[in-house]
Parts: structure tokens; C-alpha cells; sequence
């Protein structure tokens, strides 16, 4: 017997959804042991009055202050060049945004960031179900050899299935989340086999996928190689891209952040936007959530946000990011996923 | 039988800086069928016995058709009490009888209490304490059973009876429950409502002693449909929270407030009373609490539904009352719609008794004012039931401005229906 990562009611091992909360039950083992204890408190006493009476999800049955819980803050660390973090930031009361990296035994890494929608139910519940499924799904398609777009359009199907079912269950507006996801396959092998020298500059292909306003961007050596690699899907993007209103015009309105598609069962269109490119090396791919792009939004702001010398770690570098996003004021979740892309072949200086 | 009781909370959780209100309103429906999975079920022992207590006025001032009428409409429900129910009768005047002893309903014993009904006489004045008293000793003779009683009364109380009436409400209190009803204008609306609210029932006028045996039959078919009783609505509350009021507001406004009995510092009981399928409540929470900063959140109350049986406690359907505060403006000014929707209809209850009673004073000016209140209100929530009562007492010119002129002649009985059923609250469609 085992119990749901959400509601923890028991739950049927052969289940793929939590019975009493439709939430996604997560099939292998070690990403469950990442994302299980997620909802639970992080001290074993209230932060408020100290008592040593909390519920399982972090509220204080004395004081009935919600204690921080994993969830508010969580890593996830793969390697020294692949990281993310995702952070509850300062105004909001949970972290509803949520990520899943994976990286497959042929090198090949997924990212998945999502940011749940604040004004539906269960945001929180929808990015964790949306990212972990979408993650899982692109690894099994990988391994029977679906071509990277092919395989993320699947993995968006099924966090869309894994979406729908959390509205099935919980009452009022349908929950809903962004998506971007990114397969980044190794393309450097074929250099390195004819000149080892060569494998330094190596070039990868980035396959992304996308819904919303959840970004990725390249981060070359400089601002000038660097670049954003997604295109919001956002009332201001939108306008902007029909000539109606200037950048800044746009950006000024209320409504600038209104996002136009998303995942959820309310959505009408959940067939992503899909980019694929081949990117030279050296340099960053990051995958964030409007929480940290907010205050840096443009690629020179963003570059300097997140630079960092060569052979830093991804975590020192999503730690700084997250610092960075809290500092500018922490208005909404931050989650932040890089993988370096470096020199696959001996250093050679 | 099993009875599965579902509950669903509405609020805005967001509250603004500093502020330490938090209002919910949480709605309960039972539901015969297990179709689904959600919710919980409470299964009474099958076939908990049901008693149903007639409590009949026959003071002096019953003489007549009404006391005909009454006989009349006792005898219907006598008759259409079920097989499986067990009965009795008590008639009052400065004493009480017992007409005929708790029983189940068999044929012959309907006959045997039919019979003793046709004997009946009214003479004397009237003793409330002394018919509760002798039906509460009835009721205790099966306990565990769902105990309920139909009181029908046309006067008022004798002053020399007050403290003994309110001692007897005292001890009946969560024994069994009671609708009350008075026939005919000479009853005081206060004296029935505060019977019905101690003894979680209804109180309504029989203008026309000829409608009673419809009345009577609809009470009847309530208390045949209850399947559980004596279900509490626990609330626990955080450390330093203070509970502002506790209101059941839908089928009508019920003041639970004082009923509140402590479990422990921070859990109360509230009584609900009986249960049957198909039914749905809706109860307002108003809860003080410790202010948090921006950015927090804090569990103000968990509320479920507890029945227990043979010293074993079952709690069903909990909810939890949230606050969030929030320094965003737009998301701590919205007022959640069911718990505004509410807030109005209390509101609407209050302006009529205040409204009626500074007609009753010849205070005309404030009078006018409060019903004009009123007829806005209704108009604005679709209380139709209400407008139509409003429209007997008052002439409205515009519903929705509350444009109106009393009316200087009022029939008692128009008056007195206004009164009693202004806590009458609708829902809103969701």
C-alpha cells in the first residue's frame, strides 16, 4: 500500500491517478522518492508557535499557520552542469509552479517547466501532475525512438490527460498550467569520432515545445550569441505581433501577462508551439517561469542575471538566479532548470 | 440505510493586511445512493426508530372550528403515520394530557387514539411548560430514536408560566426537535419562534385553520424522511481564534451561535439535528483570527459533520476554511458570491423584524425606511417568497430602488406571516 504525493489517501499500486484527488501517481521509483515528500512540512515543528502538532501538509493544528513544506523550495540536482530549482518567491502563499528533468543512459536530457495557473484549482497540482507526466512520457518515447518533436507533442498530450484529470474531480474553475519542455540530444559524437579537437565546439539540437508563458533561452558566451528561444503565448505577445500596440505600449496594460493558451481541460488548443535548432557550444539552455524572467525579460537583462565564469555549477547558477528573482521583490513563483553544453572531449588546455 | 453526506466550502480565502475576519459558508447535502466516491457515509442502526410527538393546544380559546380543524387535520396524520413509527399524543391547556401513550403506529393503535381524540374538549388557558414537559417524558422513553414533534398552539402562553417554559425549553433542548405552529392571530411571533429555535424547528402561521391539514402532512412527511439524528457540525478553530457567529442559512436563518457545546479549547460541537436524504443546508462561519503577514496562510477552521452512536464517535465530510493574506487588492476585495449572497439575506431578515417592529410602534418613518431596505434586498437576491409577503405590508412603487409607502391597514395575519417567515433565505444558483 502506498499513498498519494498530494492528498496522502491510500492509493492502489496499479493506479496511474490518486482516486480521491485525480492527482498523478508517479510510476519510477527515484523520480517518486524526488517528488514524494514534496508536500510535506520541512521542520518537525510549527515555524509560528512551535508546537510539534503539524498535518501532514505543513498546517499547524495549534496555531493553524501553514509551515513551509518542500514543496515552497525544492532541487533537483543531475549532474555538476544540470540543475533547476523552483522557489515559492516572497508574495505568494505556495509555489505553484513546478519542473521535472530527467537525463536518458545515450545522454540525452529533458527538461519540463510548468507554472500553474493562480486563478484555477489546484494550480499547484496541475504544474506538479502536468510536468512529471510530460516527463515521463518523453522518455519512454525516446527510448522507442520517436523523433524529439514527435515525442514532445505525446509528452504535452499526456500532461494534458494527467490536467483534465484533476478538473474530473476537483470543483470550480478547471485547473490549468503553462508548459515549456525541451529535449536536448548530443550531436557531438559524430565530430569528435573524426577529430578530437573539434569536439570542444560541438554543436547540439534543442528541441522545444511550448504553452504559455514559460520561456527558454540560450545563454552564449556573450549577450550578442545569446538569444530567447520561445515565443509567449500572452495577450501582450499577441497584440504586439499583430502591429496593434509597441512593446511598451503593450507591456503597460493590465492584461500584458494574460496568458492566451495553457494546458488544461478549459484550453482550446493544446497542440504546442515546437521549435528545433542546433546550438554551438559552449553555453546554457535555461528553462524558466515568468517569475524570473519578469525582472530581466529582455536577453542582455537576462544574460547578466544569470551570468556566471565558465565551470560554475548549474546549482550555484539556478541558487543565484532564484537570489537574483527574490531580490527584484519575489512577486510570483521562480522556478529555474540549466544544462550546461560544454566539451564532450578531453580538455585539452 | 446509509445516509452520505457531501460538504463543500465557498469563501475567498485572500484577506487584506492586518484584516483577522474570515467568512465561509459551507454547504451540506446527504444522498441516499453510493454511487459516488466522494463524500462520507454515516449509516444509522437500519430502521433507527423514529417517534413523532403531537402536542395540541386545547385551552379555551381553541373552541370552535379551530379546534375542530385540529382534530381534524391529528387524526389525518394519525392515519398516515407509517407502520414502522411510534406516536403520541399530548393535549395542553393549563395542564397537559396524555391522550394517548407512545406507541407503535398499528392499526389498532391508531383506532385506540382516534377514538380518545374525538373526546377532546377545550376549556381551560394555557401551560407551553407543562405539554413539553410531558412530551419530553414520552421521548425519553425510547432514546436513540429520532425524536421529533408537531406543536400547535392559537394563544399566548400565561404570563405566570414564562420561567417554568423557559426551564422546560432548557431540559427538551437537543431531546427532540419541534415545528411549531400557531393558527388563527392571537399568538405571540416571538414566543413560537423562541419554542422552534431552542428545539431546532420551524415556526410558521395556519392563518385559516382549513389549511392545517396540509401543513400538518407536510411536517409529517419531513420527519418521516429522517434517517440519522442528533449529527453535530464540529469546527475546529486555531489557538487565539474566536467563532463571531455560526449560522445555518439555507432552507432559513438559524442562529446556532449559543448552541455551541466546547469538545476541547479549539473544537466545538454545533447541533444540526436530524437528517434525512436528499436534504442540503447551508451554514455561515464567521470566525476571528490572529492576523498573518502577507504571504501567509493559515488553516481558520476545519469542519466536518459528527454523529455518534453507542458511545462511538463517526466524523464525516471535512472542509477546510482557509486564510490567505494578500497584499493584491483585486484579489482580497472580491467578497466570495455565496457568502455575499448570505450576508444579504441576514440582512434581509433583520430590516423586516426591524422594519415591522417600528411599524408596530407607529414609528412610520423608520418603518419605511427598513422595508424599503427590504424590498431592495429581496428584489435583488430573487426572494420571491419574501416580495410576496413585503407586498401585503407595503405598496412598491420600484423593487430595485426600494421606492415604497406603507400600507396603514394591514391584516394581522399578513403582519404576523411576514414575521415569522422573513428568515425564509433562496439559494443562489451556482
Amino acid at each position: 500500500m502506498k499513498n498519494c504525493s498530494a492528498c496522502h489517501e491510500p492509493v492502489d499500486v496499479s493506479d496511474r491517478f490518486c482516486e480521491t484527488c485525480g492527482f498523478l501517481l508517479i510510476k519510477d521509483s527515484s523520480a517518486m522518492a524526488t517528488f514524494q515528500a514534496l508536500t510535506e512540512p520541512i521542520f518537525p515543528n510549527c515555524q509560528k508557535c512551535d508546537s510539534i502538532n503539524l498535518e501532514a501538509d505543513g498546517f499547524c493544528n495549534q496555531c493553524g499557520f501553514r509551515n513551509p513544506i518542500h514543496r515552497d523550495r525544492f532541487e533537483q540536482i543531475l549532474q555538476p552542469g544540470f540543475a533547476a530549482l523552483s522557489d515559492r518567491g516572497i508574495r505568494h502563499s505556495q509555489n505553484e509552479d513546478c519542473f521535472a528533468i530527467a537525463q536518458l543512459a545515450d545522454g540525452r536530457s529533458i527538461i519540463v517547466v510548468c507554472d500553474g495557473v493562480s486563478s484555477s484549482m489546484n494550480p499547484g497540482m496541475a504544474s506538479q501532475s502536468a510536468s512529471q507526466s510530460a516527463c515521463e512520457s518523453v522518455q519512454e518515447s525516446l527510448k522507442a525512438n520517436l523523433d524529439p518533436e514527435a515525442a514532445l507533442v505525446q509528452g504535452i498530450h499526456q500532461a494534458q490527460l494527467a490536467v483534465a484529470k484533476l478538473a474530473s474531480i476537483s470543483k470550480g474553475e478547471p485547473p490549468s498550467t503553462t508548459i515549456v519542455a525541451a529535449i536536448i540530444s548530443d550531436c557531438h559524437s559524430n565530430l569528435s569520432n573524426s577529430d578530437p579537437s573539434n569536439s570542444r565546439i560541438s554543436s547540439v539540437q534543442v528541441t522545444i515545445a511550448w504553452l504559455g508563458d514559460s520561456r527558454a533561452y540560450w545563454l552564449g558566451s556573450t549577450p550578442e550569441t545569446s538569444c530567447q528561444l520561445t515565443q509567449d503565448h500572452s495577450w501582450c505577445e499577441d497584440v504586439v505581433a499583430a502591429g496593434e500596440l509597441s512593446q511598451e505600449q503593450a507591456e503597460r496594460s493590465p492584461q500584458a501577462h494574460a496568458i492566451t493558451r495553457w494546458l488544461g481541460v478549459d484550453a482550446e488548443d493544446v497542440v504546442p508551439s515546437l521549435v528545433t535548432i542546433d546550438l554551438a557550444g559552449p553555453g546554457r539552455l535555461v528553462l524558466c517561469s515568468d517569475g524570473l524572467w519578469n525582472y530581466a525579460s529582455g536577453v542582455p537583462e537576462f544574460y547578466q542575471a544569470l551570468h556566471h565564469p565558465p565551470g560554475t555549477e548549474a546549482k550555484v547558477i539556478v541558487r543565484q538566479g532564484v537570489e537574483f528573482a527574490l531580490r527584484c521583490g519575489g512577486q510570483d513563483n521562480i522556478t529555474i532548470a540549466l544544462l550546461e553544453l560544454q566539451s564532450k572531449g578531453p580538455e585539452t588546455s | 440505510m446509509t445516509t452520505q453526506f457531501n460538504a463543500q466550502v465557498y469563501q475567498n480565502a485572500y484577506l487584506p493586511e492586518g484584516s483577522q475576519e474570515v467568512n465561509a459558508i459551507m454547504t451540506i447535502t446527504t444522498d441516499s445512493e453510493s454511487d459516488g466516491q466522494t463524500g462520507s457515509r454515516i449509516s444509522g442502526t437500519s430502521g433507527t426508530p423514529r417517534v413523532f410527538g403531537v402536542i395540541c393546544d386545547t385551552s379555551g380559546s381553541m373552541e370552535g372550528v379551530k379546534i375542530q380543524s385540529a382534530k381534524h387535520a391529528i387524526a389525518k396524520v394519525i392515519e398516515l403515520l407509517p407502520s414502522d413509527a411510534y406516536f403520541f399524543i399530548v393535549t395542553g391547556s393549563s395542564q397537559a394530557t396524555l391522550l394517548s401513550g407512545l406507541t407503535l403506529a398499528t392499526d389498532s393503535a391508531k383506532n385506540t387514539a382516534l377514538a380518545a381524540l374525538r373526546t377532546v374538549t377545550a376549556n381551560r388557558s394555557t401551560a407551553i411548560s407543562t405539554w413539553l414537559n410531558l412530551a419530553l417524558q414520552q421521548f425519553k422513553l425510547m432514546p436513540g430514536a429520532i425524536a421529533q414533534a408537531l406543536l400547535l398552539t392559537d394563544g399566548q402562553n400565561d404570563s405566570s408560566d414564562l420561567n417554568a417554559l423557559d426551564k422546560a425549553l432548557n431540559a427538551c433542548e437537543n431531546q427532540f426537535q419541534c415545528d411549531c405552529r400557531g393558527v388563527g392571530t392571537e399568538w405571540r411571533v416571538s414566543q413560537l419562534q423562541t419554542i422552534a429555535r431552542k428545539l431546532l424547528g420551524t415556526a410558521d402561521i395556519i392563518a385559516d385553520a382549513s389549511a392545517m391539514e396540509d401543513d400538518f402532512r407536510a411536517i409529517l412527511g419531513q420527519a418521516m424522511s429522517k434517517q440519522v439524528s442528533d449529527i453535530a457540525l464540529r469546527l475546529w478553530t486555531p489557538q487565539g481564534a474566536k467563532v463571531l457567529f455560526c449560522k445555518q442559512v439555507s432552507p432559513e436563518i438559524l442562529d446556532i451561535t449559543n448552541k455551541a457545546k466546547a469538545v476541547s479549547g479549539q473544537i466545538a460541537d454545533y447541533p444540526t439535528g436530524a437528517w434525512g436524504n436528499q436534504e442540503s443546508r447551508d451554514y455561515h462561519f464567521c470566525i476571528q483570527v490572529n492576523a498573518g503577514n502577507v504571504g501567509d496562510e493559515m488553516l481558520a477552521g476545519r469542519a466536518s459533520l459528527v454523529y455518534s452512536q453507542n458511545g462511538v464517535e463517526t466524523k464525516v465530510a471535512e472542509t477546510r476554511i482557509l486564510a490567505i493574506w494578500t497584499d493584491d487588492e483585486v484579489r482580497s476585495a472580491k467578497i466570495d458570491r455565496t457568502v455575499a449572497h448570505y450576508t444579504g439575506q441576514a440582512e434581509l431578515a433583520q430590516v423586516i423584524h426591524e422594519g415591522m417592529e417600528a411599524r408596530a410602534q407607529g414609528n412610520f418613518e423608520v418603518a419605511t425606511a427598513k422595508l424599503s431596505k427590504a424590498v431592495q434586498l429581496s428584489d435583488e437576491s430573487g426572494n420571491e417568497a419574501t416580495m410576496k409577503l413585503l407586498r401585503k405590508v407595503v405598496d412598491i412603487e420600484d423593487a430595485a430602488t426600494g421606492t415604497i409607502r406603507i400600507r396603514r391597514e394591514v391584516r394581522k395575519e399578513d403582519e404576523m406571516a411576514l414575521e415569522t417567515r422573513s428568515t425564509k433565505t433562496t439559494r443562489i444558483n451556482r
